[in-house]
């Protein structure tokens, strides 16, 4: 009996000294506040006070942010931001807000264009004070907050408890859709995003070169083998399904644990991040959040799942050549003899053309509004344009600029010659811009073949608004 | 072919390897091998030691020869010797730097070069100038490799996957590692790099104009 009262006391003692040592979550009129306050310092150009404001949680969602902020005040233009606060809960010591940020720029007209952003702040009681530990932008404001499920990419991810899903912008993924899973308080994250390859792989080639890419480019060292990996909903007896782990050291004590699933040319991708021995602490936590991805069929049609995301996040139908997207209004006709696939890596949509010896290239991509601004204006694509050229070393060719037209339809359309700056004698770059305000379409085309130009010229020239 | 074992045992550092027991293999396999590696141009051909690639050279080294006496290295193995040895010169180079700090110079060394500047013969002067200028190559030369070594090494590795210039892209400033290692591995310097663009970098600069 003694021993059962001891065991109980011990266990209430357990379960009290966190409750009592935990702080409690900020109120909502705290975290308006605190917000406001970085409002306040990011109007005012004072890059430290804003950032001073900030206990950062995660390192590199705080440095991602950190650039961005010092990215617009060193623009010559003095901005004015408002936030509301849409959305607020708590987890556990935690606020997670939702907030829509309205930014203008100082002494510019009313009806010059504002921007309107949608942003996470997770903000936390330190010292008595009320302080944002990390912010992310959003696609948009409503999103499930524990969850991300897509039948199409056939997955489902659960939040397990400490964690919270934060939807990235598709722009920003360079895939098909990623979702960011933060674990609260521990620096830990698990990144999610769906990868299209060119053809059917193994888990493990998902794999590789993202790892070479983080020991080349990051300083990361590889730890051990690729492993198998599976996650539970799978049953070994499903032959389309291949899973594959990877682990790299990471500079100053980080790990980054990749895991890939592969169905066909569909992968998910599942990056693990934090400190080692964040890591080693919160094990348990992070099994959770990994038993917490699913497959939602594994039967062995999954093996064509890639077609079943592109025509729902695309649209699109690619026969032979042949390339129309009723969806986005646009058809193309791919040079004779060369090979098309359709791909996914952060744009409306895109499809490719190869000759058969890689000696050209002929794509198609759509381009959404950037997330914030109310649509493509002919300024945006004229700007977007001038640093795609800086930063491709391009020129434009003066007499191969048709300029913007208007074809009797609300599309307007433009064609250019680029060549290369530091070589302005080989052979140019075929571009062909569709603009809307929906949607910037580009289509870029250029072959080293002398004999195949025409073809290439002609191929980038056919794409045209569907009627 | 011998299955390489599951379990991985502690890689030895690239100062041992030599060290290490040799693999059992037949006698003439070592010979056949530096032969065939002599071929192709890995290893520089000896001019003492040609009668020895002459003899080699009329026996052949089949594949199937190779897979029985080396096993095939399990997945990653190359990988984990590649990363393994890169380590162990990482740590050597950091051993070796503190050697090229220079001692501070002594009061007596200043006086005796600030004598000697003053009134120098010219001959001493000269090898002076050559050592001095020698001395300080040398030192700039170590101070560059620390920088190369150290100052990267001091960074949070995910913030040089940001470290692009062009913040006019959306990617570039994803708060998504993942993204940024899909560009990295996409990478193709020959291409036209189409992205979609940052949203305030393109409103800011639409409202400059």
């Amino acid at each position: 009996m003694n021993g059962l009262v001891h065991r109980l006391a011990v266990g209430l003692l357990f379960v009290a000294t966190p409750l009592s040592s935990q702080a409690a979550a900020p109120t909502e009129a705290e975290a308006r506040e605190a917000i406001a306050r970085l409002d306040r310092s990011l109007d005012a150009g004072a890059a430290a006070d804003y950032l001073g404001e900030f206990v950062p949680e995660q390192e590199f969602l705080h440095e991602v942010h950190t650039r961005m902020v010092t990215a617009r005040l060193a623009s010559a233009q003095r901005t004015r931001r408002t936030t509301r606060v849409l959305r607020w809960r708590d987890v556990g010591e935690h606020a997670i807000v939702v907030v829509e940020h309205i930014s203008t720029l100082e002494g510019a007209p009313p009806d010059s264009a504002s921007m309107c952003q949608h942003a996470l702040f997770a903000l936390r009681r330190i010292e008595g004070r009320v302080r944002p530990v990390f912010t992310v932008e959003l696609p948009e404001a409503d999103f499930e907050p524990d969850r991300i499920v897509c039948p199409f990419c056939n997955y489902q991810v659960d939040a397990a408890e400490g964690w919270i899903a934060v939807p990235l912008e598709t722009a920003r993924t360079g895939a098909v859709e990623g979702t960011l899973f933060v674990h609260l308080g521990s620096g830990i994250a698990l990144e999610v995003s769906v990868q299209i390859a060119d053809r059917a792989q193994p888990a493990s080639t998902f794999l590789q070169p993202l790892v070479d890419a983080l020991c080349e480019n990051a300083g990361g060292k590889r730890v051990g083998a690729t492993e198998p990996f599976m996650p539970k909903s799978v049953t070994t007896t499903v032959r389309s399904v291949s899973g594959a782990r990877a682990e790299v050291a990471m500079p100053r004590g980080h790990r980054t644990v990749l895991h890939a699933v592969a169905m066909g040319r569909l992968g998910h991708l599942l990056l693990l991040r934090g400190p080692a021995t964040a890591l080693a602490t919160h094990r348990a936590s992070v099994e959770a959040m990994l038993g917490g991805y699913r497959l939602m069929s594994t039967d062995d049609a999954v093996f064509e799942q890639a077609a079943i995301a592109l025509d729902h996040h695309c649209g699109g139908v690619l026969a032979g050549r042949d390339y129309h997207n009723g969806r986005h209004r646009i058809e193309v006709t791919g040079p004779s003899g060369w090979s098309a696939l359709e791909r996914c890596s952060g744009f409306l949509f895109e499809v490719v053309f190869q000759d058969p010896v890689q000696h050209g290239r002929m794509v198609v991509r759509g381009i959404a509004p950037p997330t914030g601004l109310r649509g493509w204006t002919r300024g945006m694509a004229d700007r977007w344009l001038t640093d795609l050229c800086v930063r491709g070393r391009r020129t434009i060719n003066a007499v191969g600029d048709s300029g913007w037209q208007d074809c009797d339809t609300d599309v307007l359309q433009r064609t250019l010659l680029l060549n290369r700056s530091d070589d302005p004698t080989a052979p140019p770059l075929f571009l062909r811009l569709l603009l809307e305000p929906s949607q910037l379409v580009v289509a870029e085309g250029e072959t080293k073949h002398l004999a195949d130009t025409k073809a290439v010229e002609s191929a980038v020239g056919s794409l045209q608004p569907m009627r | 072919m011998t299955p390489a074992p599951d379990s991985e045992a502690p890689f030895p550092p690239e100062s041992e390897w030599l060290s290490l027991a040799p693999p059992s293999v037949s006698p003439e396999f070592v010979g056949l091998t530096l032969a065939r590696l002599r071929d192709v141009g890995l290893v520089r051909r000896d001019p003492l030691d040609e009668s020895a690639d002459r003899a080699f050279a009329r026996l052949d080294l089949p594949r199937e020869r190779l897979a029985t006496e080396v096993p095939e290295p399990r997945p990653g193995f190359v990988e984990a010797v590649m990363a393994a040895r890169t380590a162990d010169r990482d740590q050597v180079v950091r051993s070796l730097l503190p050697h090229y700090e220079v001692p501070s110079a002594s009061p007596e060394f200043v006086a005796r070069t600030l004598r000697a500047l003053r009134e120098p013969p010219r001959r001493e002067w000269r090898q002076r100038l050559v050592l001095a200028t020698g001395a300080f190559v040398a030192v700039a030369a170590a101070a560059a490799v620390a920088f190369l070594l150290l100052v990267p090494g001091s960074r949070t590795g995910f913030e040089q996957l940001l470290a692009r210039p062009d913040a006019a892209n959306a990617a570039s400033q994803s708060p998504s590692v993942l993204s940024h290692l899909f560009a990295a591995a996409e990478r193709d310097g020959d291409a036209l790099p189409i992205a979609p663009p940052d949203a305030t970098q393109l409103w800011l600069a639409e409202g400059s104009r």
